[in-house]
């Protein structure tokens, strides 16, 4: 059974141009990789959801997804002529020798991450004996640890978790990272490592005590992103981490798995049987990457914001996009943990027009909009140096009016422009930011509308390249 | 020129300029109220008190037995004044005082001259265990900023940030993780399942005595492990779980990040968050010298 496959180096190539490497990098024959039972597909995030990949699998492949996958991704996947089951979560449904359990995201993932489906994984001919649970972007499901609880499924004997910290060194604006806290976040010496071992093992473990003799899997954060002077980002070696992980656990097992490598977990933990003959880690560009990101922080450079896309159209269209789209996002902010900042924030000064600007860097000259809490609209304003606009306004977004315009059309996803293209300054936690706030508005869960754009320029891709060998062989 | 000595336990000797200082010194092998219960120092080593050099003063963070070791101050010539927290009992302060040395009560906040250092002294967040409530952290710098800061037994203040801005943290480690199957005193003789999984403890552990207090501060550079250097006499089970410092100041480094160097005026620098234990602490910024007074052996 495969699970959200992404077969080729890179995603995105259909409808960027600078699409997303997976890592660490492989080289991946698919020509011989056996015919898989199933593909699973967790939820519908570009790095799980890849219609090239699935368009080089053979179409009698059942397609399965959760409940919550959103419609537009199963017709897209028809379109490719593959049988699409949705599966109920908690129902056992055997493919080939493996029992597949689909459970929901737990109940305090992130909205963006909440329409993800969680894998449990067993032995279809035992399926008494607990398998491997993959949480995939989300917390563990707490539908499933009633499950264990009531004795209706056994405890996992391991338990993937993702490690998605994306954590950037210093001279590099992370995703979620603060415009007016010093250096872009708050905090001083830390070991993100431990942060991060922290909240997903002992955070996971803690949920119940039979999870606590669990082994573990870290993964995840499997590619780079478009911090092309950096590389990957520190920490997404999840070798590195579980090795650390050893030498403060007790009696379990934690494996950073790498690609190509065949595990099996019994009670004593992990072993590895062996690797795929036709999978394997690109070591010369696995090493060229940790090369430059060494280069890169022993250097001190730092990585100036950028435009991602070159404008499409003139800057008036790309303004009549953003105004438009700044209407429902007027909307959205007054609903999200970012309102009611907001509210504080004019409690605090008394000003209910200068809580929260957006500003937007443009060839024809630059413009600012205000948020109004009293009309829950943003205004155009004044223009504003953006280092004036972090003084007068506690919150704020900066970003190339090309990049905003190119998301809200459906070319481009939040994600690819956030921290590269597009930064916030706020107060209060990372979940009220900006950032947070446009990842819940323009992300798949809300807007499946954008999200589909980039589906069809994939799918146009692929029916392109057949065409086009068609015509070859035509000819 | 500034340089921080590890003696042992949470014993300290700190050089800075021309001031030497010593904090919570105990200097003996072993230390305790009682000679059937001694507590020994681990990793073990000796102090030739006669080849230390000259001291300008002891700083005591609190009174328990772990940091006031008479013995140790009876070592020590008699005109080294003491300071001590201004709210330690009274018992031990008369105590003190009874061996002929000066007392000087330090208020929150309220920093000493001592040999052209400055010694400053902070009590903790208020809802500490009560019996640590008396406890004080302490400062040791030579101007408005920088500085080495000695955590102590006490939680730091959520606004100790606005008070001082340290480089170098020094850490306090007093968890004490028995083995599975044996009980120490905060467990529970009931088969309840712990809060943290006695499977996940050291990890929770450590990124709590690295990333709770010691980032608070902006400032700080480095990071130093400190604490619970003993076991018991006559031996209970040995060495506690996860106490070998070295290692997990070697693991914490392995899964660590450069902090920001925001002091230098070029580009942001990134510097390696270096967690580590006496021996290593020659990144101070000045060349090392190692006390001939000190000898560790392992």
């Amino acid at each position: 059974v495969l699970v959200d496959p992404i077969l080729m180096a890179r995603y995105g190539e259909e409808y960027t141009s600078s699409p997303v490497e997976i890592y660490p990098p492989r080289k991946i024959d698919v020509g011989r990789m056996p015919i898989p039972a199933a593909v699973i597909l967790s939820h519908e995030h570009s790095d799980h959801f890849h219609l090239p990949s699935l368009d080089l699998l053979d179409r009698r492949v059942p397609i399965i997804v959760g409940p919550t996958m959103i419609d537009r991704v199963v017709r897209c996947i028809e379109r490719l002529g593959f049988e699409v089951h949705r599966l109920e979560y908690g129902t056992d449904h055997r493919f080939g020798s493996v029992m597949i359990t689909l459970y929901p995201a737990g109940e305090e993932t992130v909205l963006w991450e909440s329409r993800v489906s969680q894998i449990y994984v067993r032995d279809a001919d035992d399926p008494e004996i607990g398998g491997f649970y993959l949480c995939v972007d989300a917390l563990l499901s707490d539908q499933f640890l009633a499950g264990i609880e009531a004795g209706s499924v056994p405890a996992p004997c391991a338990i993937a978790v993702s490690n998605n910290s994306q954590i950037t060194p210093a001279g590099v604006f992370g995703s979620l990272d603060n415009l007016a806290a010093p250096d872009g976040r708050d905090g001083g010496t830390r070991s993100h490592g431990l942060d991060i071992l922290d909240g997903i093992l002992r955070g996971t473990a803690a949920l119940n005590p039979r999870l606590a003799h669990c082994h573990y899997m870290i993964c995840g954060g499997g590619f780079l992103k478009d911090y092309e002077e950096m590389g990957p980002f520190p920490l997404s070696e999840q070798a590195d981490l579980a090795a650390a992980a050893k030498k403060l656990t007790l009696g379990i097992d934690v494996t950073g798995p790498e690609p190509g490598e065949v595990l099996e977990v019994d009670p004593d933990g992990f072993h590895t049987l062996g690797r795929l003959s036709w999978l394997e880690t690109d070591r010369d560009r696995y090493r060229s990457l940790i090369a430059r990101r060494e280069r890169f922080m022993a250097s001190g450079a730092s990585i100036p914001m950028r435009q991602v896309v070159q404008p499409r159209a003139d800057d008036q269209y790309l303004f009549e996009v953003i105004e438009r789209e700044l209407i429902y996002l007027g909307r959205a902010v007054s609903l999200a943990p970012l309102g009611r900042e907001l509210i504080a924030a004019a409690i605090e000064s008394g000003d209910a027009s200068r809580t929260f600007v957006v500003k937007l860097l443009a060839e024809s000259g630059d413009r600012t909009y205000a948020y109004d809490l009293r009309t829950s609209r943003f205004d155009r304003t004044s223009d504003l140096a953006t280092a004036d606009a972090i003084v007068t306004y506690p919150f704020g977004i900066v970003g190339h009016a090309s990049d905003l315009a190119a998301v809200l059309d459906g070319d481009l996803q939040i994600w690819d422009i956030a921290g590269v293209g597009l930064r916030s300054w706020y107060r209060g936690p990372v979940l009220s930011s900006p950032v947070a706030l446009m990842y819940d508005a323009f992300g798949e869960q809300i807007r499946a509308d954008l999200a589909c754009r980039a589906y069809d320029l994939q799918l146009a891709h692929i029916e392109n390249v057949a065409k086009s060998a068609a015509e070859v062989e035509l000819a | 020129m500034r340089e921080l000595v590890y003696i042992g336990q949470q014993s300290w000797l700190v050089r800075y300029g021309s001031a030497n200082i010593l904090v919570d010194p105990v200097l003996g092998e072993t230390f305790g109220s009682s000679e059937n219960l001694r507590f020994r120092i681990v990793p073990s080593r000796s102090v030739d008190i006669q080849r230390m050099p000259r001291v300008d003063a002891v700083v005591l963070t609190n009174e328990h037995i772990g940091h006031l070791d008479f013995p140790s101050l009876n070592g020590l010539p008699q005109e080294v004044p003491v300071l001590v927290p201004s709210l330690t009992p009274t018992v031990a302060i008369d105590a003190i005082r009874a061996t002929g040395r000066d007392v000087v009560l330090m208020n929150h906040d309220s920093p000493c001259e001592v040999g052209g250092a400055k010694v400053t002294m902070y009590y903790g967040r208020p809802d500490v265990p009560v019996w640590e409530a008396r406890t004080m952290s302490c400062l040791i710098s030579a101007s408005e900023k920088g500085g080495i800061f000695f955590q102590s037994d006490t939680a730091v203040r959520p606004n100790q940030a606005q008070l001082c801005q340290p480089d170098v943290f020094v850490a306090t480690h007093n968890a004490q993780i028995a083995p599975v199957d044996r009980l120490t005193m905060f467990d529970n003789m009931l088969p309840l399942p712990p809060a943290t999984p006695a499977e996940m403890t050291g990890l929770h552990m450590l990124n709590s005595v690295v990333n709770t207090s010691s980032a608070m501060f902006d400032s700080v550079r480095w990071t130093v492990l400190s604490g619970k250097g003993y076991v018991q006499e006559p031996d209970r089970f040995g060495t506690y779980l996860w106490s070998d410092f070295e290692q997990l100041a070697e693991t914490a480094n392995l899964i660590s990040l450069g902090t920001r160097d925001r002091s230098a005026t070029g580009p942001v620098r990134p510097i390696r968050a270096e967690l580590c234990r006496g021996p290593g602490l020659r990144r101070l910024g000045s060349p090392h010298r190692a006390l001939s007074g000190y000898q560790r052996q392992r």
